[in-house]
C-alpha cells in the first residue's frame, strides 16, 4: 500500500510539472508580444550609467542625449550651415568690443510647469549655473553680470571679449529652467527624474534600474506640432551591444548610438536598416609624458614614437575607415583646425633613426614604456596592441595596462615615478571652440594645482601665451584666433607632446522608417526628437 | 545550549563582525589608488571643481573624522551617497537588490526541481549509464563559464528560434502600457498580485534565460549532494536489513535515503546563495539585468566608497544570516549536531 | 612505503572502474602536455607574444587558421594553445598557495583546539564573510592589473576554505586512538600534526583542491571580465573570451574557442576531483581491499 502511494506521489509531481511547463510554453507561443504602439519611439544607447546629471545647471555628460529635447538655450548650432542659429533668442546685438551682448527673446515660450519663459528666467538660470560651479559651468566664466532690460530682452556684460552666441549654443549648462519651481524643489527633485524645461518633450518617468527614460509630448511647445511627431519617447540604455543590435534587427528600437564595427557591416546588408555616417568632433590622443623620469622626456624619443604609429592601419582596421588621421589637436569643422598642419606618417626607418639619435639605438638602454587606457574600450585596446607590435619592431617594449577610469586618472596625477608614459583617451568640446582641448590637455599647470587632464605634463610658456591670447581674441577677430591656434598646434606637433591619432566619424544604425534624423557634432549623441518621426515605407 | 540562546548569541556576534568588516572596507578602499571624485564631478572635470567636490563630500577632512562620520552613518542606516549615481546608496540598493533576489530565487527553484530527481536517478542507478550521464551533466553545469552558456542561450532562443527576449527585465512597451506597480520589487510577484497578466508573461519570458543560466550551478550542486548523501545511506547496515525484511525499494530510496540528502543539499544551496549575490554579476552583464552584482562591480571600478561599503555590509549580513539559519536548521533536523 | 604503493595501486584500480574519472584524468594530462609543448607546436607562436596583423582580422576557421583569426588578425588556435600555460599556471599556483596557507593553519587550529583554535576559526570566518570576488577585486585594484596579482588576489580569498576543512578533519582525528597513542608515547604536538593529523586529512583536501583548480580558473575568468588580470595582448583565455564576446554573433570563433577551452579544462578537473572523492572514500577502499 505504501509503495503504490509513493509511486503515484512522485509520478504525479512529475506529470504536474510537465503539464505546467507545457502550458506555459504553449501560452507564450500562442500569445506573441504585441508590437509597440506607432506613436511611441524607442531609442537606445549602448552602455550603462549614461545619464547622471539631471540638474540642468550640472550637465556634463551623456544625459544631454535626453535633456537636449527637454531643455533649450538661446541659440543652437546648425550642423548643415555650420553656424549658430537663433533659438529661444530670436535675434541679438553685440557691441563693437564684444563685451556686451543683448538677446531678444521669443515671447511665446512656456516652461513645462506652465510659467512663461522670459528674461528673468534667463538671468536666473545662468546665475544659478555660474554660482553652483558644476558641470560645464565654466563656459560662462566670461560673464561679468546679466541685466534684465525688459521681459524679453536680456543683456550679458562680459569681463573679456568672447563669442557668447557660440557659448550659448553649448549642449551642456546652457539651458533655462523655471525660476520659481527650481527654487521650490531644488536639485534632488531633478535627480528623481523631473524637469522644468521649455523643450518639446518633458520627463514623465525615469526608471534608474532599467536606465529607462520616458518622455511625453509637451502640447504647448512653442514650435508647435504637425501631428506626425512622437507622442511618447522611450530612451533606453542597453549595456550589451549585441543585445541592442538584435533589438534593432527586430524593430524593437529605432536607433542605436554606436555599435562595434563588425556589427555595422552585418547591418548594412539589412534593407530595413540605415547606417548613418557623420563627422564628429571627437578624437583620440595618446598623451606623451614629457617630463622626467619618463624616457619620453627626450623629444627625439617622442618623435620616434610618432613615426612608429601606423596611422592608416589604425583608421582602416580599428575604425574600419570611419575616421581620419588627425591634423594636430582640433578636428575639422572647428575654429583652429587646419589641413596644413604637419602630420607624422608611419615610417619605421625614420623612427629607428630618431631612436638612435636619441642615444638608444635599437631601443638599447630604454626601459619599457607604460601605456594606460580605459578598461573596456575596444578602440583604445586595439590601438595599444598595434602600437606594442610596432614598437617591438624597433626594439622598444610597451607594457599595456587597462585601468578603470578612476584608476587611470589617479595614476596620471600621482607621483612622477609612478605615472604612465602614454595616456590614451578621447576628447570632445563642450561648445564649438578649440580652447577646451588646447587648454585642458597641454596648458602648463601651476605649482600646487591638481593635475586633471594635463597628462602630457607639458610646460611651455610660449604655447600657453599663444592659446590664452587666441581665446581672448576669438570674440573679436576670428582670423587672428585661427592663426594663433595654428601656431600653437605647430609647436605641439613639433614637440610631439602627444600622438595625434584620429578624428572620429560617428557611425550609428537606425531603422529605415525613422525619418528626420540629423546628426549634430555640437551635441554628441543627442537625438533631436522633435525633428524625428516614423514613416512606414 | 538552547536554540534561542544560540541564535541570540550568533546574532550578537554580528555586531563586532560588522564593525570589523566596515573598518576593513573603509581602510582598504582608501588605500586603492583611484580618484573617485572624477566620477562625481564628471568626465571633463576642472581642477577647481575637483577641489570643491572634495570639500563637499567631506573627503578633505582628516581620516579619523571621515571614519567617525562613516561609522556613525552606518549605525544610523545612512550609507552615504553614491559617487556615480548621485543617489543615496540605500535607495540604489532598494532598487537593485530585488532584481538579483528574484533571479537567484528562480535559479534555486529550478536547481531543486531539476536537481533532486537527477540526483535520485544517479544514486539509484549507480555506475550505470544514467548515473554517468547525470553526473556528467551536473559537473558540466558547474564547469561551464556562465557568460558562455548565457550567450549561447541568447543566440539560440532569441536570434535563431526567436521566442524569448534577449535581455532586460521587461519590454519597453509593457513598461509604458502595462506598468507594474511596485510592491515588493519582484516583478513576478507584483504583477501576479495586481493581476497584471501581460506584464507577468513578459517578466517571466525575460527571466527564463538568465535564471536558467544561473541555475546550472545549483543543479550541479544539488545533483552531486543528493547522490553522495543517498549513497552514504544506502551503504548502511540498516538499509540492508530493511531490504532483507522486504521493504520495497521505492520506500528505501525515497523515505530513507532521500531524507538524508534533503538537508545537506538545501544547506549547500542556501550557502551558495550568499556568494552568488555578486557571482551573478556575469549573468547580469550578459542579460542586462539590473541587479546587485552589476551594481557592485560598477561601484568597485568607480571606487565609489559609499556604494562599496554599502554592498559589502549587505552581503556580509546575508552571508552571516544564511550561515546561522543553516546551522540552526541542521541542528533541528539532525540530533547528532549540537549547537554552540 | 609499501603501504603507499599498495594504496596507489588500489587507486589506479578504482580509476579504471570509473569512466568519468578516467576521462577527467586523461584530458587533464593532455592539457598539461599541450601546455608544455605549446610554443613549439603552435603554428603561429608570435601571435601569442604581441605580434599583430590587423589586415587579417576576423578570418573564419580555415585550414590555415583552425580557429580563425581575432580582431587583430592573430591566429586564435595558437593563442588558445599558448594561453593554456597561463591558465594552468594560475590554477595550480593559486591552489598551491592557498593550500600551503590554509591546510597547516586549519590542522593546527583543529588539533590544538581551545583558544588558539577559536581564534583561527574567527579569523577564517572573517575572511569568509567577504565574498571571494570582492576580495579578489580589491586586491587587484590595489596591486594593479596583471596575472601575478590576480593569482595573489584569488589565493588570498581562497585559503580559508582549506582551513575550514582541515580544521574539522583535525577535530575528528584528534579523538582517534592512534593519536592518543602518539601522545602517550611522547611525540610532540608539531610532529603529531604534520606526521599524523595532516596525512590523514589529506583525502577531502585533495578532492577539494582538484575541483578548485577548475573553480579558480572560472574566478580568474570573471575577473578578466572586469578588466583585471591578464592585460592585452596576453593570450589568457578569460581575456580572449571577454574581448570576443562583444561580437559573438558576428565572429563567433573569437570568444567561443577560448570559452570552450575554459569549459573543457574546468570540466576535466571537476570530473577528476569528483572521481577522486569516490576513490578516496575509505568505505569503497575497504570493500576492495
Amino acid at each position: 500500500m505504501k509503495a503504490s502511494k509513493a509511486i503515484t506521489k512522485v509520478q504525479a509531481a512529475i506529470i504536474a510539472v510537465v503539464i505546467i511547463a507545457a502550458g506555459v510554453i504553449g501560452w507564450f507561443a500562442l500569445n506573441p508580444p504585441a508590437p509597440p504602439a506607432p506613436k511611441v519611439g524607442t531609442f537606445a544607447f549602448v552602455g550603462s550609467d549614461v545619464w547622471v546629471y539631471w540638474d540642468p545647471s550640472e550637465t556634463f555628460s551623456n544625459e544631454i542625449s535626453v535633456l537636449n529635447s527637454v531643455y533649450e538655450g538661446l541659440t543652437r548650432w546648425d550642423s548643415v550651415s555650420k553656424t549658430v542659429k537663433p533659438f529661444l533668442a530670436s535675434s541679438w546685438d553685440v557691441s563693437e568690443d564684444a563685451l556686451h551682448w543683448t538677446f531678444y527673446l521669443r515671447n511665446n515660450v512656456t516652461f513645462h510647469c506652465g510659467d512663461k519663459f522670459n528674461a528673468t528666467a534667463v538671468k536666473y538660470s545662468v546665475d544659478r549655473t555660474i554660482n553652483m560651479g558644476k558641470g560645464a559651468s565654466y563656459i560662462w566664466s566670461c560673464v561679468d553680470n546679466i541685466e534684465v532690460i525688459d521681459d524679453y530682452t536680456v543683456r550679458f556684460n562680459l569681463n573679456m571679449p568672447a563669442p557668447l552666441d557660440l557659448i550659448a549654443c553649448a549642449g551642456y549648462c546652457s539651458h533655462f529652467f523655471c525660476p520659481t519651481h527650481t527654487e521650490q524643489y531644488g536639485t534632488d527633485w531633478f535627480y528623481q527624474g523631473h524637469d522644468l524645461g521649455t523643450g518639446p518633450y518633458y520627463v514623465s518617468k525615469y526608471d534608474k534600474s532599467q536606465e529607462l527614460v520616458e518622455l511625453k509630448k509637451f502640447d504647448a511647445y512653442w514650435r508647435g506640432w504637425t501631428g506626425k511627431e512622437f507622442d511618447t519617447v522611450l530612451m533606453y540604455c542597453i549595456p550589451e551591444a549585441a543585445t541592442a543590435k538584435m533589438k534593432l534587427d527586430k524593430g524593437e528600437i529605432l536607433i542605436i548610438d554606436h555599435l562595434p564595427f563588425e556589427m555595422i557591416a552585418d547591418l548594412k546588408n539589412n534593407p530595413q536598416i540605415v547606417v548613418e555616417v557623420n563627422p564628429s568632433w571627437q578624437n583620440m590622443f595618446g598623451l606623451l609624458n614629457t617630463q622626467p623620469p619618463s624616457p619620453l622626456s627626450n623629444k627625439l624619443v617622442r618623435q620616434a614614437l610618432s613615426y612608429a604609429v601606423p596611422y592608416d592601419i589604425c583608421v582602416s582596421e580599428i575604425r574600419h575607415g570611419y575616421a581620419t588621421q588627425s591634423y594636430g589637436v582640433v578636428p575639422s569643422g572647428l575654429l583652429g583646425h587646419s589641413d596644413n598642419l604637419p602630420q607624422y606618417k608611419y615610417d619605421l626607418t625614420k623612427a629607428s633613426q630618431l631612436l638612435a639619435d636619441a642615444g638608444h639605438p635599437n631601443g638599447e638602454g630604454l626601459r619599457s614604456l607604460v601605456l594606460t587606457y580605459n578598461a573596456g574600450d575596444e578602440d583604445e585596446r586595439r590601438f595599444a596592441e598595434i602600437l606594442k607590435a610596432e614598437l617591438a619592431k624597433i626594439g622598444v617594449t610597451l607594457d599595456i595596462q587597462a585601468l578603470a577610469w578612476t584608476a587611470q586618472m589617479a595614476k596620471a596625477a600621482g607621483p612622477p615615478e609612478e605615472r604612465q608614459d602614454i595616456f590614451l583617451f578621447y576628447w570632445w568640446p563642450d561648445y564649438p571652440d578649440p580652447y577646451s582641448w588646447l587648454r585642458s590637455m597641454f596648458h602648463s599647470v601651476p605649482e600646487g594645482q591638481e593635475i586633471v587632464f594635463e597628462c602630457a605634463y607639458y610646460n611651455n610658456s610660449q604655447y600657453d601665451a599663444l592659446i590664452d591670447e587666441a581665446y581672448r581674441v576669438t570674440g573679436l577677430d576670428k582670423t587672428k584666433a585661427q592663426q594663433l591656434y595654428e601656431q600653437a598646434q605647430r609647436i605641439l606637433i613639433d614637440d610631439a607632446a602627444a600622438v595625434f591619432i584620429y578624428d572620429w566619424t560617428y557611425v550609428r544604425a537606425r531603422r529605415a522608417e525613422l525619418k528626420g534624423y540629423v546628426d549634430n557634432p555640437a551635441y554628441p549623441n543627442a537625438y533631436m526628437l522633435y525633428d524625428m518621426y516614423v514613416e512606414k515605407t | 545550549m538552547g536554540v534561542r540562546q544560540y541564535i541570540i548569541k550568533r546574532l550578537l556576534l554580528i555586531i563586532p563582525l560588522f564593525f570589523v568588516v566596515s573598518t576593513i572596507t573603509f581602510v582598504v578602499v582608501r588605500i586603492i589608488p583611484a580618484n573617485p571624485l572624477i566620477v562625481w564631478v564628471g568626465p571633463k572635470a576642472t581642477a577647481e571643481q575637483i577641489a570643491r567636490a572634495r570639500v563637499e563630500l567631506g573627503l578633505d577632512k582628516p581620516l579619523y573624522e571621515q571614519y567617525l562620520r562613516y561609522m556613525s552613518g552606518i549605525f544610523r542606516g545612512d550609507l552615504g551617497v553614491s559617487f556615480s549615481s548621485h543617489n543615496p546608496v540605500s535607495s540604489d540598493l532598494a532598487v537593485f537588490i530585488p532584481a538579483s533576489l528574484e533571479l537567484i530565487t528562480l535559479a534555486m527553484i529550478i536547481g531543486v526541481v531539476i536537481g533532486f530527481p537527477l540526483g535520485v536517478i544517479s544514486a539509484k542507478k549507480k555506475d550505470k549509464i544514467e548515473d554517468h550521464s547525470s553526473r556528467l551533466m551536473a559537473i558540466a553545469g558547474v564547469s561551464l563559464p556562465t557568460f558562455f552558456i548565457g550567450m549561447l542561450l541568447q543566440l539560440l532562443f532569441f536570434k535563431y528560434i526567436g521566442i524569448l527576449p534577449a535581455a532586460g527585465r521587461l519590454s519597453s512597451y509593457i513598461q509604458v502600457s502595462y506598468p507594474i506597480t511596485r510592491i515588493t520589487g519582484f516583478y513576478l510577484i507584483d504583477s501576479l498580485i495586481t493581476g497584471n497578466l501581460r506584464a507577468l508573461q513578459d517578466a517571466l519570458a525575460h527571466a527564463i534565460l538568465p535564471a536558467f543560466t544561473l541555475a546550472l550551478y545549483p543543479i550541479g550542486l544539488v545533483v552531486r549532494m543528493t547522490r553522495t548523501c543517498m549513497l552514504e545511506v544506502l551503504n548502511e547496515d540498516y538499509i540492508k536489513a530493511a531490504r532483507a525484511n522486504g521493504v520495497p525499494e521505492r520506500t528505501v530510496l525515497y523515505t530513507y535515503a532521500l531524507k538524508n540528502a534533503v538537508v545537506p543539499s538545501l544547506t549547500t544551496l542556501v550557502l551558495s546563495f550568499g556568494y552568488s549575490l555578486t557571482g551573478t554579476f556575469l549573468v547580469e552583464s550578459i542579460f542586462s539585468w539590473p541587479g546587485l552584482g552589476w551594481y557592485t562591480s560598477k561601484a568597485i571600478l568607480n571606487m565609489d566608497y559609499s556604494a562599496i561599503a554599502g554592498v559589502t555590509l549587505l552581503i556580509t549580513l546575508f552571508y552571516v544570516i544564511a550561515n546561522i539559519v543553516v546551522d540552526v536548521v541542521q541542528a533541528y533536523l539532525d540530533p547528532r549536531v549540537v549547537l554552540g | 612505503m609499501g603501504m603507499w604503493a599498495k594504496e596507489f595501486q588500489l587507486s589506479l584500480q578504482l580509476i579504471r572502474k570509473s569512466p568519468l574519472t578516467l576521462i577527467g584524468l586523461v584530458v587533464a594530462l593532455i592539457l598539461v602536455v599541450a601546455a608544455v609543448l605549446a610554443p613549439y607546436v603552435a603554428p603561429y607562436p608570435q601571435d601569442a607574444y604581441g605580434a599583430a596583423s590587423p589586415e587579417n582580422k576576423f578570418k573564419p576557421p580555415s585550414s590555415e587558421h583552425w580557429f580563425g583569426t581575432d580582431d587583430l588578425g592573430r591566429d586564435v588556435f595558437s593563442r588558445v594553445l599558448i594561453g593554456s600555460r597561463i591558465s594552468l599556471r594560475i590554477a595550480v599556483l593559486v591552489v598551491a598557495i592557498a593550500l600551503l596557507l590554509g591546510f597547516p593553519l586549519g590542522a593546527v587550529g583543529g588539533f590544538l583546539g581551545g583558544k588558539t583554535g577559536e581564534f583561527i576559526m574567527r579569523v577564517t570566518d572573517i575572511f569568509l564573510s567577504f565574498p571571494s570576488i570582492l576580495l579578489a577585486l580589491v586586491v587587484c585594484l590595489l596591486l594593479g592589473p596583471s596575472v601575478d596579482n590576480v593569482m595573489i588576489a584569488i589565493a588570498i580569498s581562497w585559503w580559508p576554505w582549506y582551513t575550514r576543512i582541515a580544521y574539522s578533519q583535525a577535530v575528528s582525528i584528534r579523538e582517534r586512538p592512534f593519536i592518543e597513542a602518539a601522545k602517550a608515547v611522547g611525540i610532540g604536538k608539531t610532529k603529531t600534526v604534520f606526521r599524523h593529523v595532516m596525512p590523514n586529512s589529506l583525502a577531502p583536501i585533495l578532492v577539494q583542491a582538484t575541483m578548485d583548480l577548475g573553480s579558480v580558473l572560472l574566478e580568474a575568468t570573471a575577473l578578466s571580465f572586469l578588466g583585471l588580470g591578464a592585460q592585452p595582448p596576453q593570450p589568457e583565455w578569460g581575456l580572449m573570451a571577454y574581448i570576443g564576446h562583444g561580437y559573438l554573433f558576428v565572429d563567433w570563433w573569437c570568444s567561443t574557442f577560448p570559452g570552450l577551452a575554459i569549459f573543457i579544462t574546468v570540466l576535466a578537473f571537476n570530473l577528476l576531483g569528483d572521481g577522486l572523492r569516490d576513490i578516496l572514500d575509505p568505505r569503497t577502499r575497504r570493500l576492495l581491499r
